[in-house]
């Protein structure tokens, strides 16, 4: 064993002989620092200025982290392909392998002894790749504005942790580049192999077909998770599986190499053959229970905890239903930290949390779930992480994409509404495509949704679906109502994959809009859908599905009605079909602040903050008609209407009316640069109290166009947006103005 | 019992299942011989080299070195022996004393020792220059260096005058009798030419489509070759063919007046004379068929070959 450990060492010391003059280990340096310093020199062009609001982070580890993306990808893999290829030419050129062959040293230092020179290549590009981006990173911070928020502490740890996992990450396509150079003595073949499988990466990506543990692909998962595992880990699952199937392809490679041939290799002898099964067996093995998904295990208890890192103290956390806006859980935050135990049973369903009235997310969890809250807020910025029993759920449902497909674009363009047989197919085949992809997803430590939530997620895929399809129907019976449209086996087998009375999806108001639609299918009467659907709800049986079908009905017609009477006539109606008293409470509500938001209903009082720094209210105002616009300085649509607002302001400037601006902006400096360059026409106001503001008004969505009464009674609550044309005419009538020519 | 550093015991060696590259080739090699080993291009050579320097994995176990098998004693056995095998694999991109330097780590030597071993093949001037610069010669003098740089007891050297001027080949030979006769050194060298190598052998091995035709010491090649074959123009060749027949072999009439016979050795050509002249012979002409080169074409030729 000495003596092969000595002959290894002897070996690589003579091959750093051989590779004299070749410039191997400065190629390897110099292509690790093409991509941090590229990175720098576009920082520093692209430079203005500009910070934009951040979370804190370290500055070292941000470069380090935005530069990684074209070196794991492109550079350091292009490098390794490059390196190996050069390594082992050294030796196919010149015969090199006949003479090692016939020198006292064993096969095993010839063979590894090469591959190490390579890793330490590999090492040695990383590394320059690791200080060239701290570098880089120095230089930046002399040259452009570094953010308050970034910590210019060196991170050490973090740094230490990016080298280990490029370097156990590289060396499976290090070990398949190499097996294939030392065995195919022409350099051009292990140089298209190596380009054209990166280059497969690129092409299979998009379609989501790249295996986990393609060989070409490990690397590139350092980029797009430069923060690794999510549980804590140094290493992630497809590292682990690289190097599994490292070794079993450099014992391949090597006895291959060692005995010529393949067959002698390992078929010639049993005890060959024997060893060759037990490594593919020992460390296939493995690689097929690393690369099997885990589900994370039930908790005994139900736990909501964490921690949220803040400058200002947090006090609560709310858990809120998200169908009837139930508080189910009041969580008090002591020194940024909490931990609750719900003594009662929770269904499993999305949820929000709302932390002190200000920011939100949603979380997925139930019963026998332990769920860790990881949050930052810094300023309007905050990150909220799920982590705990449902960590891929909820990060699942964090990365959704908004799934685009054909048959979604057929119904927005109407497109073959004519033709029923080719929307059957493409919502078929729709359906199918993203049923499998919701199978697909997995965190980087290799989790996967519990069955429960695959199963929800898939019914309310289906439900989508279905409820395309109706729209599909409606389109056609308004276009051709003389043509039947035949439903077919494939919409049969959607259909048959939901359930028509699943309580558990009913907080997705796409299921109910599929329920009721199935409903009223039947219903042929010339009256309008709502009231199709609540005749149809109000013959349900008593319970909790009635109750939630009825409550989702409500809300809608409420929100619809226009007219102070009938809506409390047909609250009055059916209130008393649910049969939980708690609906009827929040119907009730709903009913009231639709009410106090009705014409000739006073406007609630809020207090703001003029240009001038000054307390303002809606009294200050009284005597003129007050028409208000809410807005913010982020929000896109707002800046859209704002234009309009502002034209007629001018145009209505000598009438009895006075248009205000309302910002609800957190950031009252932002608010004040913006709100002074705007038409003097315009009064600017900043709200002081946007929670009491927002409730009392409904705030759901901005902008929002309110019309206020001189008495300071809403005229309107809710207009129009001022550039459609309904907006003027309403207007208009208030002032009590003939209508324009 | 004689000491022999290389034997093989009927090795057999192929590549396909029906092609037969070496066939029970038994080579015995004596410490301290200069052993030639002789034959056409194609007939095996190489492969036997690659077979005896372990480079091709043997289908058997029939090679000995220093009397031990071969596969027992790889690759540490390569301590004990330089070897050269075709064409000099050598690293061009590196300079003659980079080469030997990398060999020198690999075999364990002090560095010291690669310019008296440059000293040796001439080319102490130009070690430090590329291998790529050299010439072809040059190149074959920096292999050789290779395999000499660890003073080993045994030299396997595939053709190593392929490609030298006559001064080179004349200096290796010497170079490879100096090494033979001072240090002992055993050395098995493969060659086409019979003539490049005679002059330094004392064992010869014949080897032609993958069988061996002759293995023996210089001596009993001359003896084996020394057979003469001789072309007699004479009058009335018929009537002499039944005369000669008695005394000598293979006696064939060729045309009117021309024979064909064999004799011991060219020594009696003088008597042969005499003897025909003294019985009044017509005697035209007298011509020797074969020497030791024709020999040589004679039994490795295709078409003379001849199962045994």
């Amino acid at each position: 064993m000495k003596n092969k450990f000595s002959s290894f060492i002897t070996a690589l010391k003579a091959e750093h002989i051989k590779k004299r003059g070749t410039g191997f280990y400065w190629t390897s340096a110099i292509i690790g620092l093409i991509s941090p310093l590229l990175f720098c020199i576009v920082s520093i062009v692209t430079n203005n200025d500009e910070i934009k609001p951040e979370l804190p982070f370290n500055f070292y580890l941000k470069f380090i982290e935005n530069s990684l993306l074209p070196f794991a990808d492109f550079f350091f893999p292009l490098l390794i392909i490059i390196t190996v290829s050069r390594i082992t030419q050294l030796d196919h050129k010149n015969g090199g392998w006949q003479l090692m062959e016939t020198q006292p040293i064993y096969k095993f230092s010839i063979y590894f002894s090469k591959f190490c020179t390579v890793l330490i290549a590999n090492f040695i590009s990383i590394l320059a790749f690791i200080i060239v981006s701290m570098l880089g990173a120095w230089v930046l911070s002399f040259i452009i504005t570094v953010p308050k928020v970034a910590i210019m502490e060196f991170p050490l740890s973090g740094i230490i942790h990016i080298i280990a996992r490029l370097f156990v990450a590289s060396l499976l396509i290090t070990a398949l580049q190499f097996v294939i150079s030392v065995l195919i003595s022409s350099f051009i073949w292990s140089i298209i192999i190596g380009f054209f499988g990166l280059l497969l990466t690129a092409f299979l990506a998009p379609f989501d077909l790249v295996p986990l543990w393609y060989p070409y692909d490990i690397l590139s998962k350092i980029a797009a998770h430069p923060k690794g595992s999510d549980l804590g880990h140094w290493f992630t699952f497809t590292d682990y599986v690289g190097v599994t199937l490292s070794i079993i392809l450099l014992y391949i490679g090597f006895n291959w190499y060692r005995h010529k041939e393949f067959k002698a290799a390992f078929f010639g002898k049993m005890n060959r053959t024997l060893s060759l099964i037990s490594v593919v067996v020992v460390f296939g093995g493995f690689t097929y229970w690393l690369l099997r998904p885990n589900q994370m295990p039930d908790y005994d208890k139900t736990v909501f905890c964490g921690k949220i890192d803040s400058e200002e103290p947090i006090h609560t956390i709310y858990i809120v239903d998200n169908t009837v806006q139930d508080t189910i859980a009041i969580i008090p935050v002591k020194n940024n930290a909490f931990h609750y135990v719900f003594d009662k049973k929770i269904i499993t369903d999305h949820y929000s949390f709302i932390v002190d009235q200000k920011y939100n997310g949603n979380v997925f969890f139930g019963a026998k779930d332990s769920i860790y809250l990881d949050g930052k807020i810094y300023g309007p910025k905050s990150d909220f992480n799920l982590k705990g029993t449902r960590l891929a759920e909820n990060q699942m449902d964090t990365n959704a994409k908004m799934s685009w497909s054909m048959i979604s674009y057929y119904m927005q363009e109407n497109i073959n509404i004519d033709k029923p047989q080719i929307i059957t197919e493409t919502l078929y085949k729709d359906w199918k495509e993203e049923m499998t992809a919701s199978n697909k997803f997995r965190t980087i430590d290799n989790y996967i949704p519990k069955n429960d939530y695959t199963e929800r997620n898939q019914k309310l895929i289906t439900t989508r679906y279905l409820n395309m399809w109706n729209e599909f129907l409606k389109k056609r019976a308004a276009l051709y109502p003389n043509e039947k449209t035949p439903e077919g086996t494939a919409i049969k087998e959607i259909k048959s994959k939901l359930s028509l009375t699943d309580e558990s999806l009913l907080s997705s108001s796409e299921y109910f809009d599929y329920v009721k639609s199935q409903l009223i299918a039947n219903n042929h009467e010339d009256i309008d859908e709502n009231t199709k659907s609540i005749l149809a709800i109000s013959k349900m049986k008593q319970g909790s599905f009635k109750d939630k079908m009825l409550y989702w009905q409500m809300n809608k017609s409420i929100e619809e009605s226009s007219n102070s009477a009938d809506r409390n006539q047909f609250v009055a109606t059916y209130i008393n079909q649910f049969s939980s008293k708690n609906y009827q409470r929040k119907i009730n509500h709903i009913n009231r602040l639709a009410e106090s938001l009705g014409k000739g209903k006073e406007a609630p009082l809020f207090e703001a903050t003029s240009l001038e720094g000054k307390p303002v209210t809606l009294t200050d105002l009284k005597g003129k008609f007050v028409l208000i616009d809410v807005w913010a300085t982020w929000c896109g649509p707002c800046k859209q209407q704002s234009p309009y607002f502002e034209k007629f302001a001018l145009k209505y400037k000598k009438e009895n009316i006075c248009f205000v601006a309302l910002s609800t902006d957190e950031n009252i400096q932002k608010w004040y640069i913006a709100a002074k360059s705007k038409s003097k026409s315009v009064i600017q106001w900043h709200i002081n109290t946007a929670d009491t503001f927002s409730k009392a008004y409904n705030l759901v969505t901005i902008p929002r166009f309110i019309l206020i009464d001189p008495n300071g009674n809403f005229v309107n609550a809710n207009l129009p947006f001022p550039h459609e044309a309904t907006f003027e005419i309403l207007l208009r009538k208030a002032l009590q103005l003939p209508e324009e020519e | 019992m004689t000491d022999y550093i290389i034997q093989t015991d009927a090795l057999n060696f192929q590549y396909s299942k029906y092609k037969k590259v070496l066939e029970n080739i038994s080579i015995n090699v004596p410490k301290g011989s200069i052993y030639g080993f002789l034959g056409p291009n194609g007939a095996g050579k190489s492969t036997t080299m690659r077979l005896l320097t372990g480079i091709i994995p043997e289908q058997g176990n029939a090679i000995k070195l220093f009397n031990e098998p071969l596969q027992e004693q790889l690759p540490l056995v390569f301590s004990k022996i330089g070897s050269l095998v075709e064409s000099p694999a050598l690293y061009l991109h590196l300079s003659g004393i980079d080469n030997l330097r990398y060999i020198a780590k690999l075999r364990n030597i002090p560095e010291d020792k690669i310019h008296e071993t440059l000293a040796l093949v001439d080319l102490t001037r130009d070690g430090k220059r590329k291998a790529k610069q050299y010439s072809l010669g040059m190149k074959q003098r920096l292999a050789i260096a290779m395999a000499l740089l660890s003073e080993p007891e045994l030299l396997l050297l595939d053709e190593p005058v392929n490609g030298l001027d006559p001064n080179g080949i004349i200096d290796i030979r010497k170079l490879l009798i100096k090494l033979n006769q001072e240090k002992g050194v055993t050395i098995f060298v493969s060659s086409h030419l019979l003539s490049e190598i005679e002059k330094m052998c004392t064992h010869v091995g014949i080897i032609s489509k993958g069988k061996l035709r002759f293995e023996g010491t210089m001596q009993e090649l001359s003896k084996a070759a020394g057979l003469c074959k001789i072309q007699v123009t004479v009058d009335d060749a018929r009537q002499w063919q039944e005369k000669l027949s008695t005394a000598y072999e293979n006696v064939t009439v060729i045309a009117q007046n021309q024979i064909t016979l064999e004799i011991g050795n060219k020594d009696q050509i003088p008597d042969f004379i005499k003897n025909l002249i003294a019985q009044n012979a017509s005697l035209y002409e007298i011509k020797i068929l074969d020497g030791l080169e024709e020999w040589f074409m004679t039994i490795t030729d295709e078409k003379n070959t001849y199962e045994k």
